[in-house]
C-alpha cells in the first residue's frame, strides 16, 4: 500500500520530507492561534506515517489558503497544496472530519456551480444557513446589506451548463 | 484598447459597486471591456480545497472561452485571478494534463493572451502616466493604506508577481492620483475571507487587528483590489473604519459623476477629506 507521504507528495506536487521543523510556516500563519495542530507538525506527521492525526486535524479545514507558509518555506515545500491534498483524502478516506460546517460549506459552493454555473451569493448564503443550523448568525449585517441594495436575488445561470455538468459530475 | 472581461460572481452580486467602478474607470481610460461570454464560476476556494480536478476544469473552461477571442483577459478579483492563473500554468507547463483538459473541454489552447489582474493591467498595460494624465482632481488630501490581500501576489510561481512579500503597485496607482500612502505591516496579511461565513469570530479577529494596524499608520481609509477583502474588511469590524475599492478613488479622482453611486453602496459610509 502507498504510504501517506507518498499519496500526499504526489498529489501536492512537492517533497513533505524536506521539513527540518524551522517553523517558520507557523510564524507566517495568520490563522495559527486557531489551528489544533501547527502545519510544520502536519508535516511531520505525514512524514512518519501518522496518517490518522494528519488527516483529522482540524487546522486542514480551517487553513484560509493564504500561501503565507509556502511562500516562505526555505525548503520549498507546498503546505497549502499539502493542506488541500489532506482535505482530498480526508474524504475519499471517509476520515474523521471535526470542521463539519467547513465541508458543508464547499459542497454546497460546488453544488451550485454543478446547477447554475455561477454562484449567486444570497441563494448560496441562504442554502448553508439552513444546512448549517445557522440561520440567526449575522441577521443584522444581512438586513444591512439588503437595504443597501447588495443582494441579487434573480441566480444567473450560464447557458453551457449541461456540457459543464457533465464535465465535473 | 480592448480586452475580455471575467468579473467573477460576487462582481455579479454584492460587489456591484466594484463592477461599475471597474467599468467607468476603464472607459475613462480607453479600455473597451468585452465580458467573457457565459463564463462559469472560477471555483474558488472550495474548488481546489475539495476537488483539484473539478478546480482545474473551471479555470481551463474560462481560458478556453477567453483562448478563443484571444484578447488579453481582466479580472478585478483577486480570487478568481489566481484561479485563472493556476489553470493558465497547467496549460502552459503541464503537456500531459494540457492534453487532457484540451479534449475534455474541447480546444486547442493557442495562449496568444495574457491574464491581468485589473490592477496589473492598468499599471503595465494602460501606464502610470496615462492615469496621471486623466487625473482631475488629485487626492491629496487622502491617506490609503493599501491593502492587497493574499490571492494577488501569492504563490508568486503561479501569479508571476515580482513583489511576493511587499508589493508597492497599488501604491504606485495611490500616488499617482494625489494620495499619500501608509506604511503598514499588514499589506498582504490574510483577512480570512473564506471562513467569513463559517466563522465569524475568527474572521473578526484577524479583520480587526488589520483595520487596527492601518489605523495606527495615519491612514484615513483602506484600499482593495479584491471583492472578498473588501467585503470581508466591512463586515467583519467593529471599528466603522472605511474600506473602498481602488477603482473607485480612481473614479473620484478622475471625476467620473457616477462614481457616488458606487461609493452610496458601502456599509461603512464614507466621508473621503477631499
Amino acid at each position: 500500500m502507498e504510504s501517506i507521504l507518498d499519496i500526499v507528495n504526489k498529489k501536492a506536487d512537492t517533497r513533505v520530507e524536506r521539513c527540518y521543523q524551522c517553523g517558520k510556516c507557523a510564524s507566517s500563519c495568520p490563522m495559527i492561534k486557531f489551528f489544533d495542530v501547527p502545519p510544520y507538525k502536519i508535516i511531520r506527521l505525514i512524514t512518519i506515517g501518522a496518517k490518522d492525526s494528519a488527516l483529522s486535524a482540524s487546522a486542514i479545514w480551517l487553513c484560509t489558503s493564504c500561501y503565507a507558509c509556502m511562500t516562505r518555506c526555505p525548503n520549498d515545500i507546498n503546505i497549502t497544496k499539502v493542506m488541500d491534498a489532506l482535505k482530498e483524502i480526508n474524504l475519499q478516506e471517509k476520515a474523521a472530519c471535526h470542521e463539519k460546517d467547513i465541508l458543508i460549506f464547499h459542497k454546497i459552493f460546488l453544488g451550485e456551480i454543478a446547477r447554475l454555473g455561477r454562484i449567486n451569493e444570497f441563494r448560496f448564503v441562504g442554502k448553508f444557513k439552513i444546512k448549517a443550523l445557522k440561520l440567526f448568525q449575522d441577521l443584522a449585517l444581512g438586513l444591512k446589506m439588503f437595504k443597501k441594495g447588495k443582494f441579487v436575488f434573480k441566480a444567473e445561470k450560464i447557458n453551457g451548463i449541461s456540457g459543464l455538468r457533465k464535465l465535473i459530475r | 484598447m480592448r480586452a475580455s472581461y471575467y468579473p467573477g460572481c460576487s462582481l455579479h452580486g454584492t460587489a456591484k459597486e466594484y463592477d461599475l467602478s471597474t467599468r467607468l474607470v476603464c472607459k475613462e481610460l480607453g479600455v473597451d471591456l468585452e465580458e467573457l461570454p457565459d463564463w462559469s464560476c472560477c471555483g474558488a476556494s472550495s474548488g481546489h480545497s475539495i476537488n483539484e480536478n473539478v478546480s482545474e476544469i473551471l479555470s481551463c473552461r474560462n481560458i478556453a472561452i477567453a483562448d478563443k477571442k484571444g484578447l488579453d483577459l481582466i479580472t478585478p478579483c483577486a480570487a478568481c485571478f489566481n484561479r485563472l492563473k493556476a489553470g493558465e500554468k497547467i496549460l502552459r507547463e503541464d503537456g500531459k494534463k494540457r492534453q487532457d483538459l484540451e479534449k475534455r473541454l474541447d480546444f486547442k489552447f493557442k495562449g496568444e493572451f495574457k491574464i491581468y489582474h485589473l490592477l496589473d493591467y492598468i499599471i503595465n498595460a494602460v501606464t502610470i502616466k496615462k492615469v496621471k494624465d486623466r487625473v482631475v482632481n488629485p487626492l491629496t488630501r487622502l491617506k490609503v493604506a493599501c491593502y492587497y490581500g493574499c490571492l494577488i501576489n501569492r504563490p508568486n510561481k503561479v501569479t508571476q508577481c515580482d513583489y511576493k512579500e511587499s508589493p508597492v503597485e497599488l501604491d504606485a496607482l495611490m500616488e499617482a492620483i494625489g494620495c499619500s500612502v501608509s506604511e503598514w505591516s499588514h499589506k498582504n496579511e490574510c483577512c480570512g475571507a473564506s471562513l467569513s461565513l463559517i466563522r465569524p469570530g475568527i474572521v473578526n479577529n484577524l479583520v480587526d487587528k488589520l483595520i487596527s494596524t492601518a489605523k495606527r499608520s495615519g491612514a484615513d481609509v483602506i484600499v482593495t483590489a479584491c471583492p472578498l477583502c473588501q467585503a470581508n474588511l466591512e463586515m467583519r469590524q467593529s471599528q466603522g473604519f472605511g474600506v473602498l475599492n481602488f477603482t473607485e478613488l480612481l473614479g473620484v479622482a478622475f471625476a467620473i459623476k457616477e462614481i457616488d453611486e458606487c461609493l452610496n453602496k458601502h456599509l461603512i459610509a464614507n466621508t473621503l477629506p477631499l
